[in-house]
């Protein structure tokens, strides 16, 4: 499965970057300095656990002035997940932050050393269907149509181009 | 006499079928509206292309009809002074030889005008009774409405009021949502003529229906134009091929256009070729039996118009989330387009679905 991270904002201080470790249930899959863009490819399972953890932010990293206002700061957000071609777009928000014994919900600021989660199940487009009519009760024919969308899928694949 | 009982089920998944196989290129006959071409093999993408696939009017994309427009050399009419008037004289000629059709009072409309689509006819004859007060049935064409909305142009349904002197009327025969005769047609026409209300009659699906027997009676003065087109019978929609014919030679922009010579002739030199190559109901000869094929395997009722089908509208979502396919006026939910599925015929027994 294929998935792609878009961050943004993404923050130095005294020339140190950023570094995050993404993990798929329990299996490092990538490890090193933040990008505005990482693919990666890697197999999953029926429920999935995806966290993407802020490595090496430590409290020197965070500078205030005499107001005690921040003025530097190791820091970044993430800004998409595209898991095999499908955009998450709002269902990103369907995580959690996780620092210390704090769990931020809805949170995709890496701000303290932490992590991000989110939960999900394969395949992705069921589960991005099923998610999204559950939060808004939107779509009451999601499934009947995931359902042709994957049989027709199914026959076609059999067939060859034109 | 048993009820017909719809298979929706399948017709939805027939159309996830279409526009799957559309995105993966492997129609038979790919689509020729950007409405109707999902542009990534996306569910998102599809999904809502599904919900078209039946919805237009539109021709059956006959492969051996393409074939030949693609073969036919359209340059050489661009030098050709006098292909529109052959088209002109040529229209009512091919269309009299099908033995099915009897316009009685059909020679008293003489003047025959090449039309860039029936969409120009009415155009014109928006602009001739801008005075007066439009009036359709509900069902018929929604382009009407849409553009009468749009530009302020006075207009009702039928059903809304009594037709008064000041009205005008037009009239798709068969009517655009049944695909037959409209119920109230012959009524109509009787007041019309009556008050003295100017009538336009819409012969677009005519080729295509599958009556034994077509009398048309023309007589009525009130009948003022007659609106012909190519663009249901053959996949030349968008070459805008169409002729409109009158009792009196009206003097609007498109006739001045026509007297001036300067008409379409690419559209009017493909369309004498297609009249030449083909009978005006090859369509109906060609797929009757596949119209009832499909008719019996999706549990929908054949319509007099070949590619048409009447059934309960398939899918609500297009339909309720005022996505009513491009108008607000477009009450033709319960009609099917069986075209795509005579056009894609290969494909279909391929994935099964042709038993």
């Amino acid at each position: 499965m294929s998935f792609k991270f878009k961050f943004k904002n993404i923050n130095s201080t005294n020339n140190k970057k950023p570094i995050c470790r993404i993990n798929l249930n329990g299996n490092d899959i990538f490890s090193g300095a933040v990008q505005e863009q990482i693919i990666l490819d890697t197999p999953t399972q029926d429920n999935n656990i995806l966290r993407i953890f802020f490595e090496n932010k430590e409290g020197k990293d965070t500078v205030l002035n005499d107001q005690q206002q921040i003025i530097q700061d190791l820091n970044f957000e993430l800004e998409q997940v595209i898991i095999d071609s499908i955009d998450l777009k709002h269902l990103i928000w369907q995580s959690k932050y996780v620092a210390h014994d704090n769990v931020i919900d809805s949170c995709l600021f890496f701000g303290p050393k932490g992590y991000w989660e989110l939960i999900f199940d394969s395949p992705i487009l069921k589960w991005f269907l099923r998610t999204n009519h559950n939060k808004n009760n939107n779509d009451p024919t999601w499934e009947t149509d995931y359902n042709f969308y994957e049989k027709v899928c199914q026959k076609l694949n059999k067939i060859q181009t034109r | 006499m048993s009820e017909i009982k719809q298979n929706t089920d399948k017709i939805i998944e027939i159309s996830w079928a279409l526009m799957t196989a559309s995105a993966q290129n492997k129609l038979d006959i790919p689509g020729e509206y950007i409405w109707n071409i999902p542009v990534s093999k996306e569910f998102n993408e599809i999904r809502p292309k599904t919900w078209s696939v039946y919805s237009s009017g539109n021709c059956i994309k006959d492969k051996d009809l393409i074939e030949f427009t693609e073969s036919v050399q359209l340059n050489k009419y661009l030098l050709d002074p006098w292909i529109v008037k052959r088209f002109e004289e040529y229209f009512p000629t091919w269309f009299k030889k099908c033995p099915r059709f009897q316009f009685k009072g059909i020679d008293e409309f003489k003047h025959s005008c090449f039309a860039q689509g029936s969409q120009e006819t009415f155009i014109n004859f928006y602009i001739k009774h801008r005075e007066r007060r439009f009036r359709v049935f509900k069902g018929e064409y929604w382009w009407h409405m849409e553009c009468w909305k749009k530009l302020g142009i006075n207009w009702a349904y039928i059903d809304e009021d009594d037709i008064k002197s000041n009205d005008v009327v037009i009239l798709s025969c068969p009517f655009a949502r049944l695909g037959d005769e409209h119920p109230q047609q012959k009524e109509l026409i009787e007041q019309c003529e009556k008050l003295g209300v100017p009538v336009m009659l819409d012969f677009i699906y005519l080729p295509n229906t599958t009556f034994d027997n077509v009398q048309i009676d023309l007589t009525p003065s009130c009948i003022e134009s007659i609106s012909f087109s190519l663009s249901k019978t053959f996949p030349i929609a968008n070459a805008r091929v169409a002729l409109r014919m009158t009792r009196k030679k009206v003097y609007d922009p498109m006739q001045i256009a026509n007297d001036e010579n300067v008409a379409n002739r690419l559209a009017t030199g493909i369309g004498l070729e297609c009249m030449q190559q083909f009978e005006v109901d090859y369509m109906v000869k060609k797929y009757q039996t596949e119209q009832q094929h499909w008719c019996k395997i999706l549990g929908l009722t054949p319509t007099k118009v070949v590619h048409f089908a009447e059934g309960k509208p398939y899918t609500d979502i297009g339909r309720m989330n005022s996505k009513r396919f491009f108008s607000e006026f477009n009450d033709q939910q319960n009609r099917y387009n069986l075209g795509p599925l005579f056009a894609n015929k290969n494909l279909l027994q391929k994935m099964g679905y042709y038993e």
